[in-house]
This record gives C-alpha cells, sequence and structure tokens, in this order.
C-alpha cells in the first residue's frame, strides 16, 4: 500500500493575521487536501494558532518527513536547524525588507533581517527547489544560487476577498457612478493603504501627497491600515500629520478585524501604495478584487502584481502623487479602466488561481522527493 | 476609454505621461506649489531620526538615554513569582551592579564621543556650505576673460587629440579650442556655471570633476587644461586632479594650470577662499616632480597672471 507522503513546513513566525502565515497555514490545508501528512513548525507559535503549529524544537522527535517547505522571510533560528537535515528544502520566498530601511528606526529589527538574508545565501545552495510568490523574487532566489525556482501566486486569506473572489464589475461600476468620478460624491473621498506602518512602505510619503492633495481637493481622507512594526516610525508619522496640518484628515486605525477591513476595502475610492520595496504585496491583490482602481509606485515586485492593472508612478515627489491621485478620483474613463483591468488580475492572482498554480507545483515537487 | 483593440499597456503609459506633464505644468505655472512640495519633504527630514536637523540631535538624547543600564530588573506584581524574582535579584545584585557599571562607564564614553562627532561634522558642513556659496560667486569669472582663452588656445592649436577643460564654466575655452579647430570638450561640477551655455552646442558635461577622468584610458587625450573654480578645491583634491591628468594626456601633449595665484586674492575672496588653491609656483613644481617639463607664462590681459604650461615626457 502506497504511504502517505509527509512534508514539514517551518516559519519563523505563526501569527496568522499576516501574508505569510495566512499562506502557511493554507499551503498546511491543500497538502492535506493532496494526500499528504502536513505539519507546521515555528520558531514562535501565537497562542491563537497553537492547535496548528508546534516549536521547531519538537521536529527532531517526529517522523522523518520526504519533503520540508521553509517560508523564508526574515532571519530565524529554525534555519540553522534546517541546514543539519538531510531531507530536501523547497524555498517557498516572500522576500526580505533590506535592512537599511529598518536600522534608523529599529536597529535590532535591521539585524534581524541582514541575518536572514545571509541565512538565505547559506540555504539556498544546499535547497533542492524554490517557489517564489513574484517574479521579482524569484530573481532574488537565482541571485542567491538557487536555479529551480517556480512562481506561484500567495495564498491568501479569502475572508478579505469578496464572495467568488472578485466583485462583479457591474455592481462596481454601478457603486462608482457614470460620468463623474469618485469626486462627485458628496462625501469625503478615501484614499486607502494597507500595510504595516513600515520605513519601506513609506506612509510618510502618502502623508505628504495628501498635504499637496488637499490644496486643490479639499475633500479628501487617508486611511492608513495597519499595524506598526516600528513605534518612533508610526510616532514620526503622527508628528509628520500634525506638522502638516493634515492630521484631521488622515485615520490611523491600526490592525483591524476582517470585517472591519472589509469595510474600508467597499469604501475606498482610490488605494495608493507608494511602497519602494515589496515582495508581492497582498493589499493590491485584495484591492483589485473589491474593484479599487490603485495608483503606485513602479518599485519592485509592485509592476509584476498590478501587470497593468494600475496608474504606476516613475516618481514619488508629493506633487506627482497628489496630479495621480486627483486624476485617479476624478477621470471616470481611467476608473473604469482601471477597476475593469483589477477585477481580472485579481482573478488570476486570487486563491483559486494560486491554489491551481501551487497544487501542480507540489504535485510535482512530490512525486520527485517522496522516499521509497 | 481605450476601445477593444487598443493595449491597456500602451493607455497606461499614456495616462503616466499625462502625470508627468501635468506635475511639470503645475509647478512651472505655481511657484508657491513648488515651495510648499520643500517644505514638505524638509518638515519630514525634521520628523525622522537618522535625518538632519532636530531628528538627528532627538537621535543623539535618545542614545544618551538609552545608555543607562538599570540592574535592578522589574520584579512584577503576581504574589510569590514578585518575592522569587527579588529573591534572584537579591542574590545576584552583586554581579549585575559590577557588569552593569562597566557597561555604563562604556556607553557614556561612546555616547560623549558621538556628540562630539555630531559637533565636529556640524562644523564642517557649515564650512562646506560656505564654499559652495563662493563657487557659485566664483565661478563665472573665466568666462570673462578672453585674454586667457586666446593665450591657452594659441598654445594647444597644434596638439594632437581631444582637450578636455576641467572646471569649463560656461565653456569660453571649449569654444576658444572648437573655432580654432580643436576636439575638446569640458566638465564642471556646477550646473550653475554652465548655465545655458551647453545650448549653444558646446560639449559641456555636468558632473564631479575627479571621477570625468574615469571614462577615459591612460593616455588617450592630447592636453588637459586645469582651470575656472578648480581653484578653490583643496590641495588634495588638486592633486588627484592632476594626477589624473598625468594618466589621460598622451606622451608630448600638455597639462595647462589656467588659474589664478591664491595670493593675488583680496576682500572677501582672500578670507572665504583662505586654504584653496595653489601659486603657479607650486604647480610647476608638483609637474616638474612628475617628470614634466613646465614653462611659466606671463599673461597681460587676464585676471591669471602666470599660466603653467607642461609637456608630458
Amino acid at each position: 500500500m502506497n504511504r502517505r507522503p509527509i512534508v514539514h513546513q517551518f516559519t519563523a513566525v505563526l501569527s496568522g493575521r499576516d501574508a505569510v502565515g495566512c499562506h502557511t497555514m493554507a499551503l498546511d490545508r491543500l497538502l492535506r487536501e493532496m494526500g499528504a501528512e502536513a505539519a507546521i513548525y515555528a520558531a514562535h507559535v501565537n497562542p491563537e494558532f497553537k492547535d496548528q503549529a508546534r516549536h521547531f524544537h519538537h521536529h527532531v522527535d517526529d517522523e522523518a518527513p520526504d519533503l520540508i517547505i521553509y517560508q523564508a522571510s526574515t532571519g530565524s533560528p529554525v534555519v540553522d536547524y534546517l541546514m543539519s537535515r538531510p531531507e530536501p528544502i523547497v524555498i517557498n520566498y516572500h522576500n526580505m525588507t533590506p535592512a537599511e530601511y529598518y536600522y534608523p528606526w529599529r536597529p535590532h529589527m535591521g539585524a534581524e533581517l541582514d541575518h536572514g538574508r545571509k541565512q538565505l545565501a547559506q540555504l539556498c545552495p544546499m535547497a533542492s527547489a524554490g517557489i517564489a510568490d513574484s517574479k521579482f523574487n524569484a530573481a532574488e532566489l537565482w541571485a542567491f544560487g538557487l536555479s529551480r525556482v517556480d512562481v506561484a501566486p500567495v495564498l491568501m486569506d479569502d475572508a478579505v476577498l469578496p464572495a467568488g473572489g472578485v466583485r462583479s464589475l457591474s455592481e462596481v461600476l454601478e457603486r462608482a457612478g457614470a460620468g463623474s468620478g469618485a469626486l462627485g460624491h458628496e462625501s469625503k473621498a478615501t484614499i486607502l493603504f494597507v500595510g504595516r506602518l513600515a520605513p519601506n512602505k513609506c506612509q510618510h510619503d502618502l502623508l505628504s501627497a495628501l498635504a499637496i492633495l488637499r490644496r486643490s481637493v479639499p475633500n479628501v481622507e487617508l486611511v492608513l491600515v495597519g499595524v506598526s512594526s516600528a513605534d518612533s516610525y508610526e510616532a514620526s508619522l503622527i508628528d509628520y500629520a500634525k506638522a502638516l496640518r493634515v492630521d484631521d484628515a488622515v485615520r490611523f486605525v491600526g490592525s483591524l478585524p476582517l470585517s472591519e477591513l472589509v469595510g474600508w476595502y467597499q469604501a475606498a475610492d482610490v488605494f495608493v501604495c507608494l511602497s519602494e520595496h515589496e515582495g508581492f504585496c497582498v493589499p493590491l491583490v485584495e484591492a483589485m478584487a473589491w474593484g479599487v482602481p490603485i495608483v503606485a509606485l513602479n518599485a519592485a515586485a509592485v509592476p509584476g502584481t498590478l501587470n497593468g492593472a494600475g496608474v504606476l508612478l516613475s516618481d514619488k515627489s508629493p506633487v506627482s502623487v497628489a496630479v495621480a491621485v486627483e486624476r485617479a478620483l476624478s477621470d471616470q474613463v481611467l476608473r473604469s479602466h482601471l477597476i475593469r483591468q483589477g477585477l481580472a488580475r485579481a482573478s488570476e492572482l486570487g486563491p483559486g488561481a494560486a491554489q491551481r498554480e501551487l497544487t501542480q507545483i507540489l504535485a510535482r515537487l512530490l512525486q520527485q522527493f517522496r522516499k521509497g | 476609454m481605450p476601445d477593444e483593440t487598443s493595449s491597456a499597456v500602451a493607455y497606461a503609459r499614456r495616462i503616466q505621461e499625462e502625470i508627468e506633464v501635468e506635475a511639470a505644468r503645475r509647478r512651472r505655472d505655481d511657484r508657491e506649489l513648488v515651495l510648499y512640495e520643500q517644505e514638505v519633504e524638509r518638515v519630514w527630514g525634521q520628523s525622522a531620526p537618522g535625518a538632519a536637523g532636530r531628528g538627528q540631535e532627538r537621535l543623539l538624547d535618545r542614545i544618551d538615554q538609552l545608555t543607562l543600564i538599570d540592574a535592578n530588573a522589574p520584579t512584577g506584581a503576581k504574589r510569590g513569582a514578585s518575592q522569587v524574582k527579588r529573591t534572584v535579584r537579591k542574590l545576584t545584585r552583586w554581579y549585575m551592579a559590577f557588569v552593569v557599571n562597566q557597561l555604563n562607564a562604556l556607553h557614556h564614553f561612546q555616547a560623549r564621543l558621538l556628540k562630539e562627532m555630531d559637533a565636529r561634522l556640524t562644523r564642517l558642513e557649515r564650512d562646506a556650505r560656505m564654499r559652495a556659496v563662493v563657487g557659485e560667486l566664483a565661478a563665472v569669472a573665466p568666462q570673462a576673460d578672453p585674454g586667457l582663452v586666446h593665450a591657452v588656445t594659441a598654445r594647444l592649436v597644434e596638439v594632437e587629440g581631444p582637450v578636455l577643460v576641467v572646471s569649463c564654466g560656461g565653456g569660453a575655452i571649449v569654444d576658444g579650442l572648437d573655432r580654432a579647430g580643436v576636439a575638446a570638450h569640458g566638465v564642471d561640477d556646477s550646473a550653475a556655471a554652465i548655465g545655458s551655455a551647453a545650448d549653444a552646442g558646446l560639449d559641456l558635461r555636468l558632473g564631479p570633476l575627479a571621477e570625468h577622468f574615469r571614462v577615459f584610458a591612460d593616455r588617450t587625450l592630447g592636453a588637459v587644461v586645469l582651470t575656472g573654480a578648480v581653484e578653490h578645491h583643496p590641495v588634495g583634491e588638486l592633486l588627484l586632479l592632476l594626477d589624473e591628468s598625468l594618466r589621460c594626456v598622451s606622451a608630448g601633449g600638455r597639462v595647462v594650470v589656467a588659474v589664478a595665484d591664491p595670493s593675488s586674492r583680496t576682500g572677501p575672496e582672500a578670507e572665504l577662499l583662505a586654504g584653496c588653491g595653489l601659486a603657479p609656483e607650486t604647480w610647476a613644481h608638483l609637474l616638474e616632480k612628475r617628470g614634466c617639463d613646465t614653462e611659466l607664462v606671463s599673461l597681460q590681459e587676464s585676471r591669471v597672471s602666470t599660466m603653467v604650461l607642461a609637456r608630458i615626457p
């Protein structure tokens, strides 16, 4: 009788709310659906998810797996352990923020990220294959010497997405109204960004643009969803908003329950991302799925994730961003185009598509590396 | 909306271009907007740690606060656990206090050193800013110096190979060489000094002077002219420019140093440029030490009273 393949996933932290945590748990479910015996190990497990993962120190006592999948996103003692293991390792890479973004704000985080990249450089030559959630991430694995890399989207939490993965075009266009653009509404125009308050995500540039935008569009608000990943950065953002006198038009809403996050996607008139470094950027896909037009900086993996479904900016000077946002709010033709393109792109990257692509990749890997 | 056949990518690109054009138009038409944009970015520079100004001071203050390690670890409020923690603290205090005192002393001196270095850096930055102002004021001088242009052109008209004019300013010497049929281009590190001269068809390039030499292989230039605001550079940079010139000029070529003698400076220029530039005799000495045949040429109708002409062996 055929033995079920055993696949163990390792990750630095299993918190469940972030993209890597969601992906890891969704991949665990997918592996089980594929008939594998799957388990998750982490260096730190959020108590909320203690039934779904164990501390990696326990791994040594468990039955040896056929395949190990490492969810790489930061430095972790998990990697030191993995390097001592004889089983084939697949690196599922979600990118690591370059450390220099963090050194001025949260030095120990910078050191952790530096350590993570060094570990990745050591692990890549030992790994059997890689899975990257964007071509941008794949290029980094190739640069570290891992030649066999497949690209497949992140498995997202479908609770944040509309029923069926994307909203219907007619529903979105009906809400957007005809002819007037978002600025034709009596209520405030809402600019949304979702992501940790982090130096590489450059929320300060959103505040700069807001200050300029308010000169021509006074009735506008900026909503920043996401927890702080550096307290000093968050404090500086708050100071900055006050100094620019836009604090009355900015909401720092922090981390939200999924239902409230969905509410902001539904309320948003435009999603603006000025991140300088993103490995994939799940919120872009969520915004597209909800039919929110996107303005974004042309940097890192963002153009790949959007693939034409957003206004890309080559520079993020406040005036340029303000002009782009104003255009995305007022030009109904452009809005319709962005919504249409975004819904189509979200379908390509949504959980259904990601699941299909990962199933194929994993089936091939399991066939190759299954023992006996 | 783009029709069915038009490419979404082409449409997106057109939108991007329109946004860039509109942003440029607003900046051009609204001077106040430009100033406000600069102000917005300056304010962030002040808010962010590690940036110039208040942010830097705040960071140093924070370092100062963090240098003091407290050996008395908190014991918490839970009954029982708190008692155990207090006991552990008491038992280990002799050791913790010994280590912490040493660490505190080390950190204190490091923080003081950082603050002193910050103060020195601030002074250096202030001096550098002053030099930039002086450079802008003085860079235009060689442009209005037909006597110098004539003298340089006359001595390079026979040279074989292209001529590089370092610190070319508005390109008067390059223009003179061009008119004499000598292939020449200039480089200057000040956009203000070049001004709109490049629009007149002269080959004038903007960039750091010493770095510009990197594009030339050894012995590929016919001559190098060191002129203009070169005299505003400190000695270390001048030696670098000199050695790069000698590397790039071919055998039989020329190095011309056409800058004013520092001793001829008067008034504010004398004080503001103190320590910058070299006398013609010193240039000649340096060139001779490097194996060149040199000649000091007196100029009658020029701000540069003596020009140094060196022949590369």
